[in-house]
């Protein structure tokens, strides 16, 4: 995509910032707009929204658990409840939901699973109560980290399709030639199986931007860089590479010290996904051998004797 | 503001003040400095705002934690004794003029 006129960017988040950055040092003498609903410039937001954060409660996704566990190393009390029957069911593997459920229970912190939330009880301004199994609780103060879902009325409003996020191809060109979208609100073609994705992380942010500044110089390059996510949860330090498969087979490759470990996952012999705590070394290594497509021997890769890194 | 004096791979050199309390990363990150990536946004997670501390100034940054520690195996560019992440390198008035260099690569 090219032209002369100058380019707007409607939204202020990672994706957005990160956009207008790539484009101001594309240098290409097109004005560069960024639209956006806050008052405070674009910034950095990933650590500002992981550590401001004080006194929670429901939803046991990455952000209800990492809003907990701050509160719990507080010394508040806290109680995540979770409707499904375990934690993390989006994003990581049952054996890693169960470490991180076994943890956060010896910090003290409750974890209630397949439980059913509503009631709310409302006195002033302020929630008193909600219904937990239909029991009537005592609240504080309530977190809801229950999900998002993409924002695309603006983009429907223009014309746009839309199915679970603005549909973009490998360029980030939606079906109007004249607009790119990026960040979590797209719905993109994974570049190895071409079925739709739309992630809401940050490394999503980051190269879609990278990928709309390529479409945007002429520099068309398709997206397909490797996914990856990390969360920190009080002493869990959890970093994920490649996509879960559904039918996968997992390997555990023992870490550094007792508290840290990875899970290797394999589909047939190929290595498609890494899931580490506290092994970041073991998480990068990962990530390369995933990037270069080299998958080691299950029984090989869980030697801690070896490094992961030299098998890239 | 204390400032940071960023030093490019060709010798070009950017001047930039940062609040104290603030990350040098975060510095960077906000003019728009081309070397540092910071892809995690300063969680020590990724280790793309390696940089090199002038070896006037190493001698004075708190010693990395574990967690830098261990990014720091996973540079893109080689690991010196002078390496850390500008993300964990808190600004104060002690650390007015630091001399920060970038590498070569982040990625």
């Amino acid at each position: 995509m090219s032209g002369q006129g100058p380019i707007v960017i409607v939204g202020g988040g990672h994706a957005g910032a990160q956009l207008c950055a790539g484009l101001v040092a594309a240098a290409l003498g097109r004005q560069v707009h960024l639209v956006c609903e806050e008052v405070d410039l674009p910034y950095q937001r990933p650590p500002l929204s992981k550590s401001f954060l004080k006194n929670p409660d429901v939803g046991g996704g990455f952000i209800g658990l990492e809003v907990a566990a701050t509160a719990r190393a507080l010394g508040k009390e806290v109680e995540v409840l979770e409707s499904a029957p375990r934690l993390l069911m989006r994003s990581v593997s049952p054996e890693l939901a169960e470490h991180v459920l076994q943890v956060h229970r010896a910090s003290g912190m409750h974890v209630r699973l397949g439980v059913a939330v509503g009631g709310f009880e409302v006195a002033g301004d302020r929630l008193q109560a909600l219904a937990v199994n239909g029991v009537r609780q005592e609240v504080d103060m309530l977190l809801l980290g229950i999900g998002a879902v993409p924002e695309h009325a603006l983009a429907t409003q223009a014309g746009l399709a839309c199915d679970n996020g603005i549909i973009v191809d490998e360029h980030m060109r939606t079906s109007d030639p004249a607009i790119l979208a990026i960040g979590d609100c797209t719905s993109f073609p994974e570049a190895t199986s071409g079925r739709r994705l739309r992630l809401e992380s940050v490394q999503n942010a980051n190269d879609q931007a990278k990928v709309a500044v390529g479409t945007l110089t002429g520099n068309d390059a398709p997206y397909k860089a490797l996914p990856w996510f990390w969360s920190e949860q009080g002493s869990l330090r959890l970093q994920m590479a490649g996509l879960m498969p559904a039918d996968g087979v997992r390997h555990r490759r023992p870490g550094a010290a007792p508290t840290s470990f990875s899970l290797l996952h394999y589909v047939g012999d190929r290595l498609v996904s890494a899931e580490s705590v506290n092994a970041p070394a073991d998480h990068m290594a990962a990530r390369k051998l995933l990037e270069a497509r080299r998958s080691p021997a299950p029984q090989l890769a869980c030697d801690p004797a070896r490094p992961l890194k030299s098998f890239i | 503001m204390p400032t940071i004096r960023f030093i490019q791979t060709d010798g070009s050199t950017h001047e930039l003040s940062a609040s104290e309390g603030t990350s040098a990363m975060q510095a960077a990150m906000g003019a728009g400095l081309q070397g540092i990536v910071a892809e995690c946004g300063g969680s020590a997670m990724c280790a793309t705002c390696h940089i090199y501390v002038d070896e006037d100034w190493a001698d004075r940054l708190p010693a990395p934690l574990a967690n830098e520690l261990e990014m720091l195996e996973c540079t893109a560019s080689e690991r010196l004794p002078t390496s850390r992440l500008s993300c964990q390198i808190k600004m104060s008035a002690a650390l007015d003029g630091i001399v920060l260099r970038l590498p070569a690569t982040q990625q």
